[in-house]
């Protein structure tokens, strides 16, 4: 599977057969009518869907642009990280597998991993670099109480870039009984669409929600791109719209390589982690560090299906530095009375920005990914 | 008939395929440790391109990508090395990468670079042949497969049939590394994988012994492969890593003499 030139399944041949097996199983669980009731079920009894939609009273109101919020952050776990680790998790227990693997950076796929794994009945093992185990302490705990083993990684710079390759590693020796829970739209095909199709349950609700309580269509729909899973959850079901799509990338504090997180904007083509996509990388393909102020952001590579959408000139990629983050995290949190996640604070600034120079009388939606209680750290603590 | 394909059609014992990552511990340095390798006795050379995100090896070899990127060498240097070799020596040489250096390059530009600096064979780790249009169509270096213990029968044919050199048979399911014993059905996984192909087939992961040497061409391996226990020798020896890894050849060389003096006592 491909979007455009850009996805396929770069991965060692001890994988491939775990691949195609995943991919024949996911067939099925489409198409299972059992299976999807189960996984409804889930999602709105367990996690806490639909979530609303809310029209923001106060924020973007002096540019007459009107500003609704997509509210994953009130889902279950904090972020949109649920809808994606009950649907994986669900595959992999119906065809037989007793053990998730997952990778997590700050720690929001983890837990929700962690979450999916207790409710399900699996045992989770979480890859996590050791300097973000640090950073995010609070999550590491969590996740250890929700029963998971959290097994620090410290190759490369010991992040999330690196918990990847772990987990691929481990799912490498495991794939019999294990099923690697990978935590965006990346990776090897079907990763990529395995990932959005669990997370189109944001666009779908969204296009319904804005319809019923806005009586319209938004003009824009903006939300933050690590890996781009909340991103095209959000743009997928809004694909054959004409509703603008916008993503927030993580401009961090330069452009200076090493400074961001911005693989579309500023990436080149190359494989990272399975995929052919957009990469920050150097000119003979080593990948480069990153840098962002949301650990979710801070990641050299991004879902294949993002490239396409930028190359075909469907989707827009912007960039927004960790300065802007964090002005639009505290300005939500005054303003509306919602403390977002720094992630989710790219897409709020992304979403000033654009409203700046929209007509009056549009309409912005922004899916707000998480909430930001991980991040008052970070903010307040002037830790990054 | 390529260098590679001669010495599978010469030899008279298992080949002992020995394996390092280009420019670990420097450049200078990983020049020396080939050489040593070579003398020390082995048969083929495999030279790993170090990269960013090695997700099909383990620590060892992994911190040994590190080394090497650290180190400095550059694909350039990579091709530099091949070619110094080259001046001292006819052994066959191998590459071993991750796809993104080579898509980065251009595929087929680095193939041809990679040909003409002396280099025989390559395998692209994270190339199945779905996305290896370009390496096996082309005809200037050959292509190795790897057939992994999750390979399906009809899958094996299939690479059993495009690959050319050898193929690669993965001893156990994982990643790098070395172990105490290869696991009890390998005999019977390399007997499917000879039924599957003309090719001769190569055994590797897991081979750091003379113990487990022995193991691997007891069970009808064309050819042996170690990796770990050298990366291993580099990291232990950063003063003079070539000494060691010498040894650490002649100890694997030992297991392989073994089984053929066993199977010449025993029969
Ligand atoms: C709240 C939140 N938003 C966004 C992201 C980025 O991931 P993605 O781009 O896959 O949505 C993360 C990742 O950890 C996150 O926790």
């Amino acid at each position: 599977m491909r979007f455009g030139e850009y996805g396929g399944r770069y991965a060692p041949e001890i994988l491939i057969g775990p691949l195609r097996e995943l991919e024949e199983s996911y067939a099925t669980f489409r198409e299972d009518s059992d299976a999807q009731a189960d996984l409804t079920a889930l999602l709105t009894r367990y996690a806490g869907r639909e979530t609303p939609l809310y029209s923001c009273r106060n924020l973007g109101r002096e540019t007459g642009v009107e500003i609704c919020l997509k509210r994953e952050d009130l889902l279950h776990g904090g972020a949109h990280k649920i809808n994606n680790t009950l649907g994986q998790a669900l595959l992999a227990k119906r065809s037989g597998k007793e053990r998730l693997i997952a990778e997590t950076g700050a720690g929001q796929h983890g837990v929700a991993t962690a979450m999916a794994g207790a409710v399900l009945g699996l045992s989770v093992e979480v890859f996590m670099g050791a300097v973000d185990m640090e950073r995010q302490a609070l999550n590491v705990a969590r996740m250890e109480l929700l029963g998971a083993t959290v097994t620090p990684v410290s190759s490369g710079s010991a992040t999330l870039s690196d918990a990847v390759d772990e987990a691929l590693r481990n799912w490498a020796a495991t794939a019999e009984t294990s099923h690697y829970l990978i935590g965006s739209c990346v990776g090897p095909d079907p990763f990529p669409t395995l990932v959005r199709d669990f997370q189109s349950v944001i666009g779908g609700e969204l296009y319904h929600q804005s319809f019923a309580l806005e009586g319209r269509l938004p003009d824009a729909a903006v939300a933050c791109v690590g890996g781009g899973s909340n991103a095209i959850g959000t743009f997928f079901p809004l694909i054959d719209t004409p509703i603008r799509l916008i993503g927030a990338e993580a401009g961090g504090r330069s452009l200076n390589p090493g400074d961001h997180g911005a693989s579309l904007s500023c990436g080149t083509q190359g494989v990272l982690h399975g995929a052919f996509t957009s990469v920050l990388q150097d000119a003979e393909g080593r990948i480069s560090p990153t840098h962002s102020i949301s650990a979710g952001l801070d990641y050299p590579g991004v879902g294949p299906e993002h490239a396409h959408l930028r190359d075909i000139g469907r989707a827009e990629y912007v960039m927004v530095s960790d300065a802007e983050a964090i002005s639009a995290f505290r300005l939500l949190s005054k303003k509306e009375g919602i403390i977002p996640a720094l992630e989710s604070a790219h897409a709020v600034a992304a979403a000033l920005r654009l409203a700046e120079e929209m007509d009056p009388g549009s309409l912005i939606a922004v899916t707000l990914s998480g909430r930001g209680d991980k991040d008052l750290g970070t903010v307040i603590g002037g830790c990054s | 008939m390529s260098r590679i394909d001669e010495a599978f059609h010469q030899r008279e014992t298992p080949l002992l395929i020995a394996c390092t990552v280009a420019g670990d511990p420097t450049p200078d340095a990983s020049l020396e440790v080939i050489l040593s390798m070579i003398r020390s006795g082995a048969d083929m050379i495999e030279l790993i391109i170090p990269n960013t995100n090695p997700v099909a090896d383990g620590p060892v070899i992994s911190r040994a990508h590190e080394r090497a990127i650290r180190g400095g060498i550059g694909i350039p240097g990579i091709f530099s090395l091949i070619r110094a070799l080259r001046r001292e020596s006819n052994i066959p040489i191998f590459l071993m990468t991750y796809a993104n250096p080579v898509i980065v390059h251009g595929e087929a530009v680095f193939l041809s670079d990679a040909a003409a600096a002396g280099a025989d064979g390559i395998i692209i780790v994270d190339m199945p042949p779905e996305e290896g249009g370009v390496l096996i169509s082309q005809e200037e270096i050959d292509p190795i497969f790897i057939i992994a213990p999750s390979t399906p029968p009809d899958r094996r044919e299939m690479i059993g049939g495009i690959g050319r050199g050898f193929l690669y048979l993965v001893s156990a399911p994982g990643v790098t590394g070395t172990r105490q014993h290869l696991p009890d059905d390998l005999p019977d996984r390399v007997l499917e994988v000879k039924q599957s192909t003309m090719l001769p087939v190569a055994v590797g992961f897991g081979i750091g012994s003379a113990e487990t040497a022995y193991e691997a061409a007891a069970a009808g391996a064309d050819a042996v492969i170690a990796g770990s226990v050298i990366s291993g020798a580099i990291e232990r020896n950063p003063d003079d890593p070539a000494l060691f890894v010498g040894d650490a050849v002649r100890e694997i060389r030992s297991g392989i003499v073994r089984h053929r003096s066993s199977r010449s006592a025993g029969q």
